[in-house]
């Protein structure tokens, strides 16, 4: 009997830990993205940006994905923003990608 | 490709939260961080601590209720900026991101009570506290030359009151006279910011008084982008600017205020206008508060900007010794968020994200005319670290460099935005 009610609360409590682990990775991923997102807003500050440097906030995400790359590689041509591109790694771009995407675009 | 959305989030934070895990954020929300110093560090922390999930209670502490920066006053020098649009005022840091103003000076700090005594008598507790304490002056370091002196040969090297002292000088000189600057030894705010000043006043000289003069009395033997400026002002200033390195000159022994004059090993110069920008240390709140070394400047640890000689205490901006970082308004911000971000979460006990830095200068030749310089930073060794550089070119398109000229301007109100709200 008590051996049943153990092998259950481990069951529940690996599901728990599981979430948990997501909720917390997820948490996590979205506040480093934030903090990356950050070093963006330097220039490209929803509030503020002109023509000379576009706004990001609420961006498609693919579009900045494909950006970023074009920076790093070269074949967009910008000397701050292949300096940016090569700092970030895949994953990193796609979440400050996917951060930026979700921010309100400025009015 | 996107990995998360914040509806997901939601759905998970709820999950958390019956799971129990939501504990750490509720422990943290009567967390307190006062910074002290409204500038573009101070006033960035404020605002970045301010939108951290955590929520945190950030008191800024500003004597003055509108920053004038410094950067970008050499476009106002030249009449191509208003005063105005160097001011930035707390009202929305206040309004909208909820960061309490409290507009005085600090009397003292004690780092063991957690408490910051105000000149107005109240006191403030933290549980951490940021200071951006900016810049002084050495008064010391020139014969002649104190604050009181300042006022006849302005250094301009501080937004506001200062900067405009130095355009009614420029405004008030005849034709014909002579512009002397002294430039500081290193380490100053904004390295390249001399070199701008000159390109932007032989502008105005160009314009409105061409038979001036330009001299630079440099306490360095070479500057930031000096291939750069020295090529702008051969090709769009021809004859007016002559600058000599502390080998050919031998440095400033005096000055005298009322004569207006310069004097040098072997010569004095009498100057229609003396820009004397005096060495520089640390704001005096951290000479006064034990956050300076014996050098005047503020050691701090680059992961979380946490002062080495006063612990609980983080230090960002011009007064930090900041590895490869020059002293400037991008690399203040850079700084800020990785300090808000760091502080956050050794409130939330969690381990800070690794930090990195970015800089940017851009230095204007003329008025379509502007040059950048650049870095990506991270710690190696202990150390903020240039990873990836870049630097404009001699001999770039006109329309490349009036595409920098557009950008920096850009850029000024994206940043006074971010850091002001």
């Amino acid at each position: 009997m008590g051996g049943v009610v153990a092998v259950r609360l481990s069951h529940i409590g690996a599901a728990i830990a599981a979430l948990m682990l997501l909720a917390t990775q997820a948490e996590a991923d979205e506040a480093s993205a934030g903090y990356i997102a950050g070093t963006c807003n330097t220039c490209h500050h929803a509030g503020a940006a002109g023509t000379a440097i576009p706004a990001l906030a609420g961006r498609d995400a693919a579009e900045l994905i494909a950006a970023l790359q074009a920076y790093r590689t070269g074949a967009r041509q910008d000397s701050i923003m292949h300096a940016v591109a090569t700092s970030l790694s895949d994953a990193e771009t796609s979440d400050v990608a996917a951060y930026l995407a979700h921010q309100e675009p400025a009015p | 490709m996107t990995r998360w959305t914040r509806r997901d989030l939601g759905k998970l934070a709820g999950a958390a939260a019956f799971a129990g895990i939501a504990a750490p954020a509720i422990a943290a929300a009567s967390a307190r961080v006062v910074v002290i110093g409204g500038g573009p560090a101070g006033a960035t922390v404020a605002r970045y601590l301010a939108q951290a999930p955590s929520r945190l209670q950030v008191t800024l502490v500003e004597a003055e209720s509108r920053y004038h920066t410094c950067f970008f006053g050499n476009l106002y020098l030249s009449g191509l900026r208003s005063f105005d649009s160097l001011g930035h005022g707390y009202e929305t840091l206040q309004g909208k991101h909820g960061v309490t103003i409290v507009h005085d000076t600090v009397a003292a700090i004690d780092s063991t009570a957690k408490q910051v005594r105000l000149a107005g008598g109240g006191s403030l507790a933290y549980d951490r506290l940021v200071v951006a304490p900016g810049i002084a002056f050495r008064w010391d370091a020139i014969e002649g030359l104190d604050e009181v002196a300042s006022e006849m040969l302005p250094h301009a090297w501080r937004g506001g009151a200062q900067m405009q002292l130095l355009r009614q000088q420029l405004e008030a000189m005849a034709d014909g006279g002579l512009f002397l600057m002294s430039v500081p030894p290193d380490p100053l705010r904004c390295p390249p910011g001399p070199y701008e000043r000159v390109s932007l006043v032989a502008c105005y000289f160009k314009r409105e008084k061409p038979k001036s003069k330009i001299l630079v009395l440099d306490s360095k033997n070479s500057f930031p982008k000096q291939e750069l400026f020295q090529d702008a002002w051969n090709r769009l200033y021809p004859g007016m600017v002559e600058w000599l390195p502390l080998d050919f000159h031998g440095g400033v022994k005096s000055v005298d205020p009322g004569a207006r004059t310069v004097t040098i090993a072997n010569d004095t110069f009498k100057c229609a206008v003396a820009n004397i920008i005096p060495p520089q240390s640390a704001g005096s709140i951290a000479l006064a508060t034990g956050l300076a070394n014996d050098k005047g400047w503020c050691p701090v640890d680059p992961a979380t900007l946490e002062s080495k000689l006063v612990p609980g205490v983080h230090v960002v901006g011009d007064a930090i010794i900041p590895g490869e970082m020059p002293k400037s308004a991008f690399a203040a911000n850079s700084q800020a968020k990785v300090c808000a971000m760091a502080v956050a979460a050794l409130l939330d006990g969690r381990d800070p994200f690794e930090a990195r830095f970015f800089n940017t200068c851009w230095s204007f030749l003329g008025p379509d005319d502007a040059v950048k310089i650049g870095a990506s930073y991270r710690i190696v060794e202990g150390k903020i670290t240039a990873v990836e550089k870049f630097i404009s070119k001699v001999g770039e398109t006109a329309e490349a460099r009036e595409r920098a000229a557009r950008q920096a301007e850009a850029w000024y109100a994206a940043i006074g935005a971010d850091a002001f709200g």
